[in-house]
């Protein structure tokens, strides 16, 4: 029976694949099915660092249902009125339409589901084993990623601990006006591990000066190189001159690449490692299906643009059904497919 | 200080009934055309009756009875991103009007018939352009000028069929095919419910592999695991 987690490049790979429904479009069907994968792995993949990210999943509930009322008083088009504003209130003024409800339930559905994708790669990845995987050149960028992503988990358990004291101290929180007295050791708690870890940082040499300033120059002349080939790609892309876009983000990726090689050519800090981490046969499968059920979402977008938009203005119509579509977006419970253990949260 | 108060009352009821307007004024009532050209040439032909002596280009749309969505832009009024099921989306309608960089691509055209019937593209939009008794209005899904030739209101009403008694708020409508053909207005449903059937078994089948999938899962771990 495996023990070893899956490796944090299968799970980026993986959120990057289902995170394509979503922001492609507000079909229902392979909404839906994106939904009841991304439930599943979760489900499936559940441990006890969940309890932090269950709070983020409620708040995405309620944001969601926020922006379900801000749609249908906000956007009076459509064809099935249901009721009336007074056409004298500015903005809300107008009639409320079942279009406008549904888009903002189809909205809120994908907020919903990236919410969940995203919140389940972040609870299953190990921070410390992507830092690993990260090439030494952008090292630096990895630590601060690191640091910003545990941030919200963090403060989330310090107000968890600081309740619990208080609640020892015979003072329960029973409503908003509870918060106050819990502001001021919230604020000092951040303040001493932002302190701890500054300290923790420096002592390990991160941030130090430069050992080679001279070959700046070229790293900038890449970086600006391949921003302008990306801003370029991005515009023929938009204006449907894919074949030019794609060379032109060709030559960003390459440039990247190049300018990274640079970086490590002209520092000497290399962050200390122990252990080597390699994909397993689990691993290579969960990336070798994530990405062709993106490109196969890609594909079908490309051949059959209302399998995955729709939008129900003006009128109302069934959304269109595309098996395959489906069917692709299933492939991506492949998490599932190899029974695994999880191990704990790692903050 | 009582005649200044009737003197107000006074001004008061005369300001009311000249926003309102005179009984007599509802009897002159405006009627314009409104003519939709759709991509593949389909052609819509509305007659719109008004009690009013003006009304928006947007307005007269909107009292067509043509399924419509808009994006509002700010000071410029409403932008119309689509009539019926042609147009664009809401965020391409948004963020470029429909537009793409592709300078032929289509969007919503707004022209007017002007002297001589032929059709004059309108500089202000829907929301700012006033239509008077007897004025077509014509929109068009082209990124060039209307197909359409030289037209006049006496040719809408002609294509609309409308009785020679018209009374406010009637809207006769004709749909005509690309040939000058009349039509029956085409069908909104795009997806049979065989296929929305087939969408709801494939979505159970997915939720069922993954509900088999965790219970093997936990089966084998337990459901709740803490170890490494």
């Amino acid at each position: 029976m495996m023990a070893r987690r899956i490796d944090p490049r299968a799970w980026l790979i993986w959120g990057i694949a289902m995170s394509l429904i979503p922001m492609l479009g507000r079909n229902p069907f392979p909404l839906a099915a994106a939904l009841l994968v991304a439930i599943a792995v979760r489900s499936g993949t559940s441990q006890v660092g969940d309890m932090g990210w269950n709070r983020l999943v409620r708040l995405a509930l309620l944001f969601g249902a926020i922006g379900v009322v801000f749609n249908v008083i906000t956007y009076h088009g459509g064809d099935r009125s249901i009721a009336e504003l007074p056409a004298w209130i500015p903005v809300f003024g107008g009639p409320i339409t079942l279009n406008a409800l549904l888009f903002g339930l189809l909205s809120g559905l994908a907020l919903i589901t990236l919410v969940i994708v995203w919140s389940t790669v972040a609870a299953r990845v190990d921070w410390s084993d992507l830092i690993r995987v990260t090439p030494p050149a952008l090292s630096g960028i990895a630590v601060s990623s690191s640091i910003a992503v545990t941030l919200a988990p963090k403060i989330v358990e310090s107000f968890r601990e600081i309740r619990e004291v208080q609640a020892i101290r015979g003072f329960p929180m029973r409503g908003p006006r509870d918060l106050a007295p819990m502001v001021a050791p919230l604020l000092t708690l951040g303040l001493e591990r932002s302190v701890t870890l500054s300290e923790a940082l420096e002592s390990r040499g991160f941030g130090g000066p430069e050992s080679s300033p001279a070959s700046g120059y070229r790293r900038s002349a890449l970086i600006g190189g391949g921003l302008t080939s990306l801003a370029l790609a991005v515009f023929l892309i938009a204006t449907q001159r894919e074949l030019a876009g794609l060379t032109f983000l060709l030559l960003a990726a390459i440039t990247a690449w190049l300018a990274i090689r640079v970086r490590a050519t002209e520092t000497t800090w290399r962050p200390t490692r122990y252990r080597s981490t390699t994909l397993d046969r689990r691993d290579w499968s969960i990336i070798g299906v994530s990405m062709l059920s993106a490109v196969s979402v890609l594909w079908i977008n490309r051949l059959d643009r209302d399998a995955v938009f729709y939008e129900p203005y003006p009128a109302i119509v069934s959304p269109t059904v595309n098996v395959l579509l489906l069917l692709v977006i299933s492939l991506l419970l492949i998490p599932l497919a190899h029974p695994h253990r999880q191990g704990d949260a790692t903050w | 200080m009582t005649s200044l108060l009737l003197r107000a009352v006074a001004t008061v009821l005369l300001w009311a009934v000249l926003s309102v307007g005179l009984p007599g004024q509802a009897a002159n009532a405006g009627e314009a055309g409104l003519v939709v050209e759709y991509g593949d040439g389909t052609t819509t032909y509305v007659l719109v009756v008004f009690p009013e002596a003006e009304i928006s280009s947007l307005e007269l749309l909107r009292r067509s009875g043509l399924s419509l969505t808009t994006v509002s832009s700010g000071g410029l009024g409403e932008a119309i991103c689509s009539i019926e099921r042609e147009g664009c989306s809401l965020a391409d309608c948004s963020s470029n009007l429909c537009q793409t960089g592709d300078p032929d691509s289509p969007f919503w055209k707004f022209f007017r018939v002007g002297s001589g019937g032929s059709w004059v593209m309108q500089p202000l939009g829907a929301s700012a352009t006033r239509v008077q008794d007897g004025q077509l209005d014509l929109w068009s899904w082209t990124g060039g000028d209307s197909a359409l030739a030289e037209f006049d209101l006496q040719r809408v009403i002609e294509r609309t069929v409308a009785p020679a008694d018209r009374t406010d708020g009637d809207v006769f409508i004709a749909w005509f095919d690309a040939d000058g053909n009349p039509i029956n207005p085409p069908s909104t449903d795009s997806t049979g419910d065989d296929s929305l059937i087939t969408g709801l078994l494939f979505l159970a089948l997915i939720g069922g592999i993954g509900f088999l999938m965790i219970r093997r899962q936990r089966r084998l771990f337990g459901p709740l695991e803490s170890g490494g």
